[in-house]
């Protein structure tokens, strides 16, 4: 009953201040952004400028092959010192130089210089093994097995939502949930709470859940505009609800150590900052050292990539909700423990 | 006058320093700077993972080796847990001589034609008098794409923490009442917005600074990177004043902060994704000017033509912004 009242009031409160309009603000213009200026893939070709000294006939028959094979821009240059001149003007650009030497072809690559030994082997490589296949016998004896029947990508512009509602949905209670309560301390307002039979938890769970209605919102309209009918919004709702409370929760736990909103918010920024890392893992997956596997931003973006697909993993789903609702819990607590011997002072 | 400002600064400078946020927001760049640092080592050597048995000829393991990541494992079983986890990795198992890929289909970029061809050149011998060769060679440029792209967006979100500072100056002014205090004192509003406005015009400068100093960035032209700090520093300054008067306790201010960024994040990443025809919905933006010539700079390609140009354009936007909340920002002093 007291919990309803603090919920009550705080979102009484929370409705009429600037905050509450400001996320939900937020939310429309990610969408319109997203919608208006963001293409639905984006164009990852690169340019490739090229020259040969080879014989015509040889040149034509690279050129119409490279046009087949490749979505990349070609660009033919006159000279190799032109080449260079070229791949110094554009750093995202890569060479090739055909030339014929001892009644032998030389196809050099020049790449601008931070590509590592294994990008190079890499590429000679599959060069040398594509070029060969027409000399040595077709081999039979490797095979690929793919696990997923029906593999589903999600395009660029899709790709950026889970991203999304991480960081602007389930993180989005660390920073206000802390500054509610500095607000309180600062207002006096919390003092109050000594004199009456409420209990520290039942104040900030109240907090806790007026975030949480805050982001279920704002969380879920950006899904319905960007996905529509295609996101899983009977798996979205629960893991929405334990991330969020896990986010406010770790919110309250870190603001427990400071005083002021000032002396919490360059550790909150830290926080969000090293949260954000997991993405980095998520648009490189072969990128993804233990130490990103380990952030609960991690496996949170990935589960909100599920709900996003045709056929979602539904064990990883509520394996990541109950989780997040365990950690929810723990740091809830942990929270509260702190809390009760501080808050008031 | 001069005395009056510097006294408004100190006594910002003091207070911040009281309750350590102007060492936390000073020392945010540096820390950032340290991670990405960390980061681009690791993130630039990643290519292929894969996962073979343990009962692997070492010889092949070394040999995959030269290509990427391997793990081992004990079990097919265990391996095909392995790529059913978040990131992507391939496996390889070897039945007699012959080789299976393992994929689970649902990869960033499909590697497994590339895995093919590099067992395939194992398996088979190329070494027969070929008619091609295949040479790799560079023109020395050792900066890759994510420290270029990371070290500019650290500086442009350097005018994040400057503009922080103020705001949050700001908001302890009104929230304890020594606006008003000041109002009745001999401090123009001017002299005031001055003060207030020099620790987030410096910050951005002494965190850039030290992206610059962490990322060994030493190559580049100081002189352009300081005119585009000034600019970028007017944005922090802008952006601070614009949030500061608008809110009077700290709730409304974070929320805000958080809205700058959005154009922060558009710009920087509309730079990078968006084809060059669409670069025309990122003009509004002053980061996005800001973004182009630090690009530019940390390229060794910038003219001084491009720097001023861009320079003036910021300048002009974030003035044009200072005009038109000038009305708001004279009331939120009051």
């Amino acid at each position: 009953m007291r919990l309803k009242d603090h919920f009550l009031k705080d979102l009484k409160l929370s409705s009429q201040s600037f905050y509450f309009y400001m996320e939900i603000g937020f939310a429309i213009i990610i969408i319109a952004v997203l919608l208006i200026a963001v293409p639905e893939n984006f164009d990852q070709s690169m340019t490739i400028y090229l020259h040969a000294e080879a014989p015509l006939p040889m040149v034509s028959i690279i050129d119409e092959q490279l046009n087949e094979d490749t979505h990349d821009e070609l660009i033919w240059v006159a000279s190799l010192s032109e080449l260079y001149d070229a791949l110094e003007e554009n750093r995202s650009s890569v060479g090739l130089s055909i030339v014929q030497e001892n009644q032998q072809m030389v196809f050099r690559f020049i790449l601008q210089g931070y590509e590592n030994e294994r990008v190079r082997n890499i590429l000679r490589t599959t060069v040398e093994t594509a070029f060969a296949g027409a000399l040595i016998e077709e081999t039979e004896n490797i095979t690929l097995t793919t696990l997923q029947e029906s593999p589903q990508r999600l395009s660029d512009r899709l790709s950026i939502v889970p991203v999304i509602l991480t960081l602007n949905v389930s993180f989005m209670g660390l920073f206000i949930i802390a500054a509610y309560i500095f607000l309180d301390k600062q207002q006096g307002t919390i003092k109050a709470l000594a004199v009456t039979p409420s209990h520290i938890w039942e104040y900030l769970l109240g907090k806790m859940l007026v975030l949480l209605l805050t982001g279920l919102f704002s969380g879920i309209i950006t899904v319905v505009f960007l996905a529509g009918f295609n996101a899983h919004y009977i798996h979205l709702i629960p893991l929405l609800i334990t991330t969020s409370l896990f986010g406010s929760a770790l919110g309250l736990f870190i603001a427990s150590f400071f005083e002021t909103m000032t002396k919490a918010m360059g550790w909150l920024y830290i926080t969000i900052i090293v949260l954000l890392l997991a993405a980095t893992s998520y648009y490189m997956p072969s990128f993804s050292p233990i130490w990103i596997r380990l952030l609960p931003s991690y496996p949170m973006i990935f589960a909100f990539r599920e709900i996003l697909l045709d056929n979602p993993n539904i064990p990883f789903i509520y394996a990541t909700t109950v989780g997040f609702g365990f950690a929810a819990l723990i740091t809830f607590i942990l929270a509260n423990h702190r809390f009760k011997n501080n808050i008031t002072v | 006058m001069i005395k009056r400002i510097i006294a408004v600064t100190l006594r910002d400078l003091k207070s911040g320093l009281r309750d350590f946020m102007v060492i936390y927001i000073m020392i945010a760049p540096f820390l950032l700077a340290l991670i990405l640092r960390g980061l681009i080592p690791s993130a630039s050597a990643a290519t292929i993972n894969m996962a073979v048995l343990e009962s692997t000829p070492q010889e092949t393991i070394d040999y995959l080796s030269q290509y990427g990541n391997v793990e081992t494992f004990a079990t097919e079983d265990q391996i095909i847990q392995r790529i059913g986890r978040l990131d992507d990795i391939y496996g390889i198992i070897i039945h007699n001589n012959n080789y299976e890929i393992i994929a689970e289909g649902n990869e960033s970029i499909d590697a497994s034609e590339t895995i093919a061809y590099i067992l395939l050149s194992k398996t088979q011998s190329l070494d027969l008098e070929r008619p091609f060769k295949v040479e790799i060679d560079d023109v020395g440029w050792t900066l890759s794409p994510l420290k270029q792209y990371g070290a500019n967006f650290l500086i442009i979100f350097g005018s994040v923490f400057g503009g922080m500072i103020i705001l949050l100056s700001m908001v302890e002014e009104k929230m304890s009442n020594t606006l008003s205090a000041i109002n009745v004192s001999a401090l123009s509003k001017w002299e005031f917005v001055i003060g207030k406005g020099f620790l987030g015009f410096i910050i951005p400068i002494i965190g850039t600074s030290g992206t610059l100093w962490i990322l060994d960035l030493h190559d580049i032209h100081f002189g352009m990177m300081f005119v585009t700090l000034i600019a970028i520093a007017c944005i922090s300054v802008v952006v601070g004043f614009s949030i500061g008067v608008v809110n009077t306790e700290p709730i409304g201010a974070v929320a805000s902060m958080k809205m700058i960024f959005l154009p922060i994040m558009a710009s920087v990443f509309g730079a990078i994704f968006l084809p060059p025809q669409w670069h025309v919905v990122l003009y509004w933006s002053p980061f996005y000017w800001a973004f182009l010539s630090v690009d530019a700079i940390i390229l060794e390609q910038a003219l001084w033509s491009d720097i001023l140009l861009n320079t003036s354009l910021i300048i002009a936007l974030t003035s044009f912004v200072f005009f038109l909340l000038r009305n708001r920002i004279r009331q939120g002093l009051n």
